[in-house]
């Protein structure tokens, strides 16, 4: 077994080794590209340590669910990742930022101190988290070769996490330190990172399900999973807080997490996938904490419970998964180890080696930086391996991890305000840095160093575990929540009561207008100008001929500048080379090396908060004018919209208009011509002369039905028509119409009859507006009935809801493409060149609107071939008052 | 020889007091109510002059201006329409109209107007 195991833990080294190489050097870069999102998701991946393969199983198996927390807070964290991570990935395009240390000096005023100091803190943070790692790797192999519990006996040269370890030096240092411009992104270190992500959550995966098909139909499982239901929580709200709280704040604030997520993102484009696909991920690979930690409860209660998922594949699933499990947490561990070296040893050298060793010296410097760095990350890993080999034997895997979180949330304060509020200072973000650290120190370390020193701290009046007692809270919560609470009270104490020097006024308008800038915008203070030969040599100096040579030209050419013929820079060369600088050397180094080449034109403070404030003006100008646009574009459009509408209008109305006049020339000529015959010739015959007059009578009668029907109408589609509605018997009114046109019927020859219902229900209606409709269909239909012969009738019946009522003629019939169009007005003259026999053509339309108004419907029977059937539903009455007038 | 005027409108008061205008001034007057019959009286009496009402129930005046241009010798055509916008005017002298009048019209301009057409 132990050959076995070191062959596959090495072939797996060196398959992460081929990964990064492969990803550097051969993967298409256009690909690369196009999966980069992916890429990203599974790097932010990293979150989950060999922690999760053995830890929260550890922790699901002492205090239940409690484990999901720590995935809970990164969730939680996606729901402003969006805008906050866009946010980030400006400020650190834009400044050059690559490390959180860097960020928060460039924040704060490119202050040298607060770099060191947040590099320091974060290096007593995180290395014993990276010895956690190391330990983990040590323990699994040793439980798996059958050495567990003897291994005080392994000598120091037997120990495979010492090798490990070497290697891991030996890649970050290979594939992390590749260029000396530190947020340069690189691929091999992407691609592997999202490679180990995937293949720990697959390894989880199949070891997990593969576990849970053996032991999961056992009693013992069935017994464990009844007592977890009934075992209740004993976490206080406190301490469910505070995990959750200092998890969320991990997912940003971990070294290893702001440099996925922050410094090596090449594109804002990434967090959209991110957001959805990285919560995925923590779900998935959670699925099967909680049946081991149920399991490993039951069958080995007195076990380690860290170690649950490799003993329980080791008892059921053989030593291929438990062979599985090892790697899955080797691959975790060595991400976990290789991202966080990486990013602490950019900080340690950026903060304290560079500026010591280096800065000072008078040659290039490009490559003893990249020395340093690789210096840094051989000395990190070097003590945490010290760490693991010395101290790391007592504490489970879960406790220093959520200890390495509390330290890490003592940045939040500066971190969060130094992007939200103008207020935050310089003085405020290291003096509030400092008093958390003293309180998590105090709280979470000073107990077990005391108790492995033999100090008695228990004596003491204000110890830290009878603090935590008298807040009711597990030492961790007692420790994250007065360390937070003082580091917040100081920085917001500091931040209200001092000024901020021109720098980090300036700073903070970058850092807070971060999404309103124009890309790659960047308004340093400089407003002179500098020799160029002196910041050429400054950026070979720092970054290599060939890397000097390659950001000139590409700025030359962006520019269209000549620098045969431009012997100084202006200020925003040379803010540019400042950015360049401090992606190698952090913003504060590069101000100071900047400052030694380029005149800086003495502003007085006055000026540079003029600038600052005008600058405010300016955006805020910005921001109103693009909003005025914006309302200007959608008052246009609607406008736009409204003419359209308006046009239409007009069009109808003119429509109208015309037809109305055209209908009434119609009678106005007869009349005309017959009044002229009339006027001219006195001495007409008296029988001609009583046809005329005859005839001008009924023009007269016809042209003044014509006005009235057109105002009519007009009122109905204006809504100014208003109904007076009451309980009507149809019956009766139907009747009444028929015997009003019987004798225009019999004149006519044609037969009228009706058929009612005598379950007819009463209406809702109109009188005199049911007559008019009544009256208008029947008279059509008689009009329109055979002339041989002719016969109408009237039905009426009730339907569900509604009264019905038919009126039907032996005519012709309506022609099918009609049949919608007769419910126009002036229908037939839409028709240019046909017309009805006769009528004013408002009619139908005149009925339709007074239907509607209703509420009823008003259509062609299309089934009806034996003529004409038109029908029109009116809704029954249902006890409503009667209302004076009731509008459309 | 009488000249021949044939009217064709489907309102039949107009039609009746063209008819007794036009044949009270000498002229030998044919009536249709509709295009079908104008056609066919068109065949049977060759009029010189025909006044067209252009909205009818079954063939347009239109067809029926297109049908009497296109005889071997073509009367003369006088639209008398209540259409009275630009386009539709246009339109009546595309189809070969000889005149267009707009309904109403004086009862001498138009007997004026036809006199001029049938003796030139």
């Amino acid at each position: 077994m132990t050959l076995s195991l070191i062959l596959i833990g090495a072939a797996y080294l060196g398959l992460i080794f081929a990964a990064a190489w492969y990803f550097e050097k051969r993967f298409p870069r256009d690909r690369y590209q196009h999966l980069m999102p992916y890429f990203y998701a599974l790097a932010l991946a990293v979150y989950c340590t060999a922690w999760t393969f053995y830890g929260s199983i550890g922790r699901a198996a002492d205090s239940g669910v409690d484990f999901m927390l720590i995935y809970l807070g990164p969730v939680l964290m996606m729901f402003i990742w969006q805008s906050m991570g866009q946010r980030l990935y400006r400020i650190k395009s834009s400044q050059g930022i690559s490390s959180l240390a860097d960020f928060l000096s460039a924040r704060y005023g490119k202050d040298q101190n607060l770099g060191v100091l947040v590099a320091l803190v974060s290096l007593f943070g995180i290395l014993p988290y990276i010895g956690l790692q190391i330990k983990a790797i040590s323990e699994s192999f040793s439980l798996l070769s059958g050495s567990a519990g003897e291994s005080q006996s392994v000598s120091f040269f037997e120990d495979p996490a010492l090798y490990v370890s070497l290697v891991m030096i030996a890649f970050t240092i290979l594939f992390g330190t590749r260029y000396v411009q530190g947020n340069r992104p690189k691929a091999g270190l992407i691609g592997t990172i999202a490679f180990e992500s995937l293949f720990k959550l697959v390894a989880f995966v199949i070891v997990g399900a593969v576990g849970l098909s053996y032991f999961g139909s056992s009693p013992e499982f069935t017994e464990g999973l009844r007592e977890f239901a009934q075992a209740k929580p004993d976490m206080a709200s406190g301490d469910w807080f505070s995990i959750l709280l200092i998890s969320a704040l991990a997912f940003f604030l971990l070294p290893r997490q702001f440099q996925m997520g922050v410094v090596e993102n090449n594109s804002p484009k990434n967090i959209k996938k991110a957001i959805w696909l990285f919560p995925l991920y923590l779900l998935i690979i959670n699925l099967f904490v909680l049946p081991f930690a149920i399991m490993g409860n039951q069958i080995f209660p007195d076990g380690d419970s860290d170690f649950y998922l490799l003993s329980l594949s080791m008892t059921y699933s053989g030593p291929a998964i438990a062979g599985l499990a090892f790697l899955g947490g080797l691959s975790a561990a060595s991400a976990m180890i290789i991202v966080s070296t990486l990013a602490l040893g950019n900080m340690l050298s950026t903060y304290v080696l560079v500026p010591k060793l280096a800065l000072g010296l008078d040659k290039a410097l490009d490559r003893r930086i990249l020395s340093l760095r690789r210096f840094a990350i051989a000395l990190i890993i070097a003590l945490a391996y010290a760490y693991y080999h010395f101290f790391a034997a007592q504490n489970s895997l879960v406790s220093i991890g959520l200890v390495s979180f509390v330290a890490m949330s003592q940045f939040a304060p500066a971190f969060i305000a130094g992007l939200y509020w103008r207020e935050a200072k310089r003085k405020a973000a290291f003096w509030s840095i400092s008093a958390g650290f003293i309180l998590w120190f105090y709280f979470l370390v000073l107990p077990d160093f005391a108790s492995i020193a033999g100090w008695n701290i228990e004596s003491w009046t204000a110890n830290p575990a009878a603090i935590a007692q008298k807040l009711n809270l597990s030492l961790l919560s007692a420790g994250t929540f007065c360390s937070l609470f003082l580091n917040s009270l100081v920085f917001m104490i500091i931040s209200l009561r001092s000024e901020a020097s021109l720098e980090e006024a300036n700073q903070a308008t970058l850092f807070i207008e971060a999404s309103e800038w124009k890309e790659g915008l960047n308004s340093g203070l400089y407003r002179g100008s500098a020799p160029f030969p002196d910041i050429k040599s400054l950026l070979q100096k720092f970054l290599g001929k060939t890397r000097a040579e390659v950001v000139l030209e590409r700025y030359a050419q962006l520019n269209k500048i000549d620098w045969e013929t431009s012997p100084t820079v202006d200020s925003r060369m040379i803010n540019y080379a400042e950015v360049l600088l401090s992606e190698a050397i952090g913003p504060a180094s590069a101000k100071i090396m900047i400052a030694s080449v380029a005149k800086r034109e003495e502003l007085s403070r006055e000026e540079v908060l003029g600038i600052l404030e005008e600058s405010q003006k300016v955006l805020k100008l910005n921001r109103q004018l693009s909003k005025r646009e914006e309302e200007l574009h959608r008052a246009s459009e609607e406008l736009q919209q409204t003419n359209q509408k308006l046009q239409q209008m007009t069009e109808i109305k003119d429509e109208f208009l015309y037809t109305v006049t055209h209908e009434l020339r119609t009678p106005l000529t007869a009349i005309r011509m017959q009044s002229e015959l009339l006027q001219e010739d006195p001495e007409m015959p008296a029988e001609d002369r009583k046809r005329f007059v005859d005839n001008i009578v009924k023009d007269c009668e016809r042209l003044s039905r014509l006005i009235s029907n057109v105002l009519d109408l007009e009122k109905f589609e204006s809504g100014s028509q208003k109904l007076s509605l009451s309980r009507l018997s149809l019956d009766d009114l139907i009747r009444a119409n028929i015997t009003q046109l019987e004798n225009l019927a019999q004149s006519s020859g044609v037969e009228l009859t009706c058929e009612i219902s005598s379950e007819l229900k009463p209406t809702f209606a109109d009188a005199d507006r049911i007559q008019q409709v009544l009256t208008n269909l029947i008279g059509n239909a008689i009009k329109f009935a055979n002339p041989e012969g002719g016969k109408v009738w009237v039905t009426a019946y009730q339907l569900d809801d509604d009264l019905k009522v038919n009126i039907h003629d032996n005519g012709r019939g309506i022609p099918e493409s009609d049949r919608l169009l007769i419910f126009d007005k002036f229908y037939q003259v839409r028709h240019q060149t046909r017309r009805k026999p006769s009528g004013s053509g408002l009619g139908l339309a005149i009925s339709k609107n007074i239907i509607a108004m209703h509420k009823g419907r008003i259509w062609v029977d299309e089934e009806f071939k034996a003529g004409a059937k038109i029908s029109f539903t009116l809704p029954i009455y249902k006890g409503q008052k009667t209302p004076k007038t009731a509008q459309k | 020889m009488k000249v021949k005027i044939l009217i064709v409108d489907d309102e039949i008061n107009i039609l009746m007091s063209l008819e007794y205008l036009l044949k009270r001034k000498g002229y030998e007057v044919f009536i249709a109510r509709n295009g079908t019959e104008a056609k066919n009286l068109a065949d049977q009496h060759l009029p010189d002059l025909v006044l067209l009402d252009i909205m009818m129930p079954d063939v347009d005046g239109y067809a029926v201006c297109d049908y009497l241009k296109a005889q071997v010798n073509p009367p003369k055509v006088i639209f008398l329409t209540a259409k009275s916008k630009k386009d539709d005017i246009q339109k009546g002298y595309d189809h070969g109209a000889d005149l267009y009048l707009i309904k109403p019209f004086a009862n001498k301009d138009l007997l004026a107007e036809i006199k001029t057409l049938t003796e030139s």
